[in-house]
Formats: C-alpha cells, structure tokens, sequence
C-alpha cells in the first residue's frame, strides 16, 4: 500500500516536472532568473530575516522594550545581557530594534502598497480613456509634484496631527501621484498597441481590455517602481517619527530611536547609529531586490 | 443570394486639432458568401481604415462613420455595445499585419485563444483549450501542445501569424478581414500563409477581405479586387481581368511599377510620377488627376457616378470600357 502511494507521487512527480519543462509559466520563469540572481537573493533572505525578527519579536526579544532601569542607561555594546547595549533611559536597544522592526516595516510598506492600489487605478484610468479623465486625474496629481515629498508628508502630517494612522495616510498621499504617473504612461503607451485593438476585434469589451491586457502589461513596471519606493518611505516614515510626527514614545520605532538617541551620540556613538544602521540595510535591500525584480521581469531578454 | 457584406456609401474622417482627414470616401461594395475581396492600393490609400469599419475599431471620439456597413444584414455602425462585442470575432474576425504586436506579450497564445473563445461560446476553461489547441493544429503549428503554452516571443514570425489566424478563426467567423497579414512575413513563409489561409476559407466557408500592397498577392488569393486611390475605390471588378486588362490609369500605373517574371534587371521600373494627394478636403473630382498622362480639363470637375453595382466598373472618364 505504502509503496504503492509512493509509485503514485513519483509518477505525479514525473509528470508535473516534464510539464514544468515544457511549459513554464511567467511567474515562473521571474521566480527562475530571480534565483539565480546572487545579490537579489541576498537581499530578499535579509530583508525576510528583518520581517521574521520583527513578527516575533515578542518570541524572541530578550526584555520588555519598554521597560528600562536608569541604573543601566547608555551600556556599551558588548555588555553583558545586553549584547546591544541599552539605550539613554536603559532600555535594551536589541529588543528595541526588534520591536521597532514592526512599526518601520509596516510604515515603509504599508503606504507605498495602499499608494500602489489607488494609483494604479488612477493611472489606468486616466491613461486609458484619456481626453477629459486623463486631464482630470493627471493634472491634481501635478499639483502634489509641486512640492517635494519629504514636505508634502510633514505638511500633510503636520496638519492631521500625530500619530501612526496619520502617518501612513500622509505617506499614502504622498506616495499615490508618482505611482499614478508611471501607470499612467505605461498605459499611454500599452493601449495604442496593436493587441489592444486585436483583443477589441475578437469581441472584448473595454472593461476587459483593462482589467486583462492594459492591467497585465502595467503592472510589472509599475510594482517594480513601487519596491523601490519603499525604501523611500522608510526613510520618510523615519523622519516623521524623528520630527515628532510619527508614532509617538515609548513605541519602539526605528526613526523615533534615532531622534531620542541624538543626545547620546557623544557618550555612546555606536548605540546611537544603530536605528540608522537598520534603516540602512532596509532601504537598500529593497532598492537592489527591486532592481533584481527589473531584471527578472523583462522576460523578452 | 444575398451577400454577406454591403458597405454602403461608407464615409470615414478623422477630426483632429489641425483640421480634418478625409481618409475614406463613398466606398461601396459587396462580399457573397464564401468569396475573397482583395482591397488593393499603396499605404495611406485608406484600405485599413476601411477594413476597420467594418468591426468599428476606430477611436471613437476622432472618428465620424457615415454610411452602412451591413453585416448578415445588420448594420455594423448603428450595432449597441453588446451586440458590437457579440459581433466582433464571432461573425467578423481579424488577422493583423504585424503578428508580434497583436498578441499580448504577458499571456500565453493558448490563453489568448482560449479567452476569445470562452467570451463567444460560455464553455469553460478546459474545452476553450482544447479548441485553441484544434486550432494551433488546423494552422499546422508542428507540436501544437507545447506551443500552446509558449508566449509570442517564443514562436518565429511565421508561426506567429499562423498562431494569429487560429485565434481569428477560432470561432468559426462568417467573414474574415485580413489586414496584409502577409508583409511582415518573409518571401517563403508568405506564400505557406496564403495557401493556409485558402484552405482554411474553402474548410470553412468563409469571406474574405484582403488588404494588400502586393498585386501578385491579390492574385494569388482573391476572386475579386477593389483598386483604391485616395481614399475612394477607383476600379472594381474580377482580379484576373483588373489585373490583366485595367482600365483605370493608375491601376496601369501600379501594374506598370510591378516587379514581374522576363523583366530586365538593368532596366528601371516605371513609376507613377508625384505623390499621393492630402486628404485634407474630400476630393469630388479625379485624385489622380494630377498626376495622370492622360488627364485633360475635364477630370478636374466633380466626376460623375457610376454603376457600382455592374461587375465591373472604374471611375475614370477616359477609361475605355469598351475593350473589355
């Protein structure tokens, strides 16, 4: 019995490889080149690694974030029990940094992903039917490129007050005009191609057009351009908790750390840069996997 | 028998910023069941902007259609959305000019087929693969089943255009519009084209129109050609005795400038002297006019209606019909 199951599964096995071989599909193939990427898979087995660390860092967090003794404030790195140090009120700075990995992560994604849905839709939109919608959309999203997006996003989280929920919603504003733009021209340039017209001709309806064959050939640009925005929403998001309009104390966040950290900097320098260093190693691993995905997803090379 | 196609008086201009594009102008002609129309001209003639009419494919807020386009007696440019979608690839279908841009490079060409097909016949995913794949063999794609899941930049430029013809062809279609699906094609696979797509028709019963720059394409697959000219179809009538006897002077002309078999390589080919008219205002007198040896003072007014129902006809004051 138990072998013969196994016979089976081999055999399923056989046949899904041999069709594997014959037929791979896009995602496929991405997932393929993306592998053999060395520096891509690198930076997607880090970042995995910082998004693990942050999910369980109740697990695996030595202490409390949040509790601190003043007797231990600003320990060397190395010390004992607290291999990172402590910070100025004596709080464990891994714990810390593991807890803070939740609210930066989920600041730097959050909004580009929440960005990534209405602006493509803007985008498709406008690109689309053009005339009248295209002026519409295209043109309030310019007025947003008037400013730069460090200002739009303390502005904005300026006048809605602190706080994480208007954090991510200024981010989300910031971040929908550059991401509606470049669907926006993707869409341009997909719908004069003739399968859009060839798609029309075997009878699909405009809805279908844009739902199968405009969606399917913007989205990889577009999702490429918005990886790499994350990285920038870090550091913006960083910087609204620096600036005192992000999340507020005693929440461990990696920005906010570096603003309280700044007046340590001349007694414990090395503890002070490490909310940076995280910072750092985030925003870059998206921007080369972003760049990797690029790479991986011009299957026509 | 009633034919399967009429345009009537078809009118079609562009509206643009700079003004408007006459681009086609009082076409009229017929399609019986099962024959081929070879619509003949050089580029900017207005043979595409004609085939598109007849499915309607034209931006619409640019473009203004005056006319009928009957097809199986409906009339095409009156058709509601639905009955549009309804129409287009199931009673009419098409055949591009350029295979690898009229698929979409991110699905796979069984997908592309199986979509058209699943929108016209509601079966499911499954039995609309199993007809992609029918047809990927009715093209003779060798190894249909590979194909089926390759995407167009895997297959070569002929495959392409056969992989093309089964997707237009995969609902069984009353008529087909061929738009040059011959001349991004090279010489050898050209010719394998056209007699699939011969077979194919006679298999199926079908009409054909054909847009083409090539004569000895027309030839070679159509019953009947219409010879157009700035934007109006200028001679009409049987291919083999347009083609051998014209009488219009610029179909001369263009027979004229046409490589053939006996000719000496040293010598030059005759070509039609001066370009083409702007279509900027609708032309009521002879286009070619000013460029024909044989026209006289005459050919600059309005030129006067002809039978467009006799089998034969052209729209040329000089021709001299008689010779036939």
């Amino acid at each position: 019995m138990n072998s013969t199951t196994q016979n089976l599964s081999a055999q399923a096995f056989a046949t899904a490889a041999e069709t594997a071989a014959i037929s791979r599909g896009y995602w496929a193939t991405v997932w393929m080149r993306l592998k053999r990427d060395k520096v891509s898979v690198a930076c997607a087995l880090v970042l995995l690694s910082l998004v693990l660390m942050a999910v369980f860092a109740p697990l695996l967090a030595p202490y409390d974030p949040a509790q601190g003794t003043m007797l231990k404030r600003l320990s060397a790195i190395g010390t004992t029990g607290h291999w990172l140090g402590t910070d100025e009120l004596g709080r464990d700075m891994l714990s810390r940094l593991m807890y803070g990995g939740q609210m930066s992560l989920l600041m730097g994604l959050l909004p580009v992903f929440i960005a990534f849905l209405i602006g493509t839709s803007l985008g498709l939109v406008a690109g689309f039917f053009g005339g009248w919608w295209n002026t519409l959309i295209m043109r309030t999203t310019d007025v947003f490129f008037a400013f730069p997006a460090v200002l739009l996003a303390i502005a904005i989280s300026g006048a809605l007050g602190a706080g994480f929920v208007n954090a991510i919603l200024s981010l989300t504003l910031v971040f929908i005009p550059p991401i509606a733009r470049v669907a926006e021209s993707v869409t341009t340039s997909v719908r004069n191609l003739d399968f859009v017209d060839a798609a029309r001709a075997s009878g699909a309806n405009s809805f279908t057009i844009i739902r199968v064959h405009v969606l399917g050939n913007v989205l990889g640009p577009v999702f490429i351009y918005a990886t790499s925005l994350v990285s920038v929403c870090m550091i913006l998001a960083a910087g609204l908790s620096f600036l005192g309009l992000g999340v507020k104390p005693p929440v461990a966040e990696w920005g906010l750390m570096l603003n309280t950290l700044r007046q340590s900097i001349y007694v414990q320098p090395w503890i002070s840069v490490l909310p940076g260093l995280m910072i750092f190693i985030t925003s870059l691993c998206f921007n080369l996997l972003s760049d990797g995905l690029r790479g991986a997803m011009d299957i026509k090379r | 028998m009633n034919p399967v196609v009429e345009v009537k008086n078809l009118n079609v201009t562009f509206k643009g910023e700079e003004g408007s594009i006459f681009a086609v102008n009082n076409v009229s002609f017929d399609l019986a069941a099962g024959e081929t129309l070879a619509l003949l001209g050089e580029s900017g003639c207005g043979k595409s902007v004609t085939l598109k009419s007849l499915m309607r494919l034209h931006p619409m807020h640019k473009t203004q259609i005056e006319g009928q386009v009957l097809v199986e007696g409906q009339d095409v440019l009156k058709m509601k959305p639905k009955a549009l979608s309804a129409m287009r690839g199931k009673t009419v279908s098409m055949v591009f000019q350029e295979p690898m841009l009229a698929f979409d490079p991110v699905f796979t060409v069984g997908d592309q087929i199986a979509e058209s097909v699943m929108r016209h016949e509601r079966i499911g995913y499954k039995e609309a693969r199993q007809r992609a794949l029918e047809m990927l063999d009715r093209v003779r794609i060798p190894s249909a089943a590979k194909r089926l899941d390759a995407y167009p930049h895997e297959m070569s430029g002929g495959m392409r255009q056969r992989a093309m013809i089964a997707l237009a062809l995969a609902c069984k279609p009353r008529v087909l519009l061929a738009d040059e699906p011959t001349t991004a094609l090279d010489a050898t696979v050209q010719i394998q084209v056209l007699l699939l797509l011969k077979e194919l028709q006679r298999e199926l019963g079908m009409s054909m129109i054909f847009v083409t720059h090539d004569v000895g394409v027309a030839i070679e697959v159509a019953d009947r050609t219409a010879v157009m000219y700035a934007g109006r179809i200028i001679e009409q009538g049987p291919v083999q005795e347009v083609l051998s006897r014209p009488w219009h002077p610029y179909t001369q002309g263009l027979l004229g400038a046409t490589v053939h078999p006996g000719m000496d390589r040293n010598q030059a080919l005759p070509a039609i002297p001066g370009a083409p008219p702007q279509l900027i205002r609708r032309i009521d007198e002879c286009a070619f006019a000013p460029r024909c040896a044989q026209a006289s003072s005459r050919c600059l007014s309005p030129l006067p209606g002809v039978n467009t129902l006799a089998p034969r006809w052209t729209r040329c004051i000089h021709a001299d019909v008689s010779q036939a």
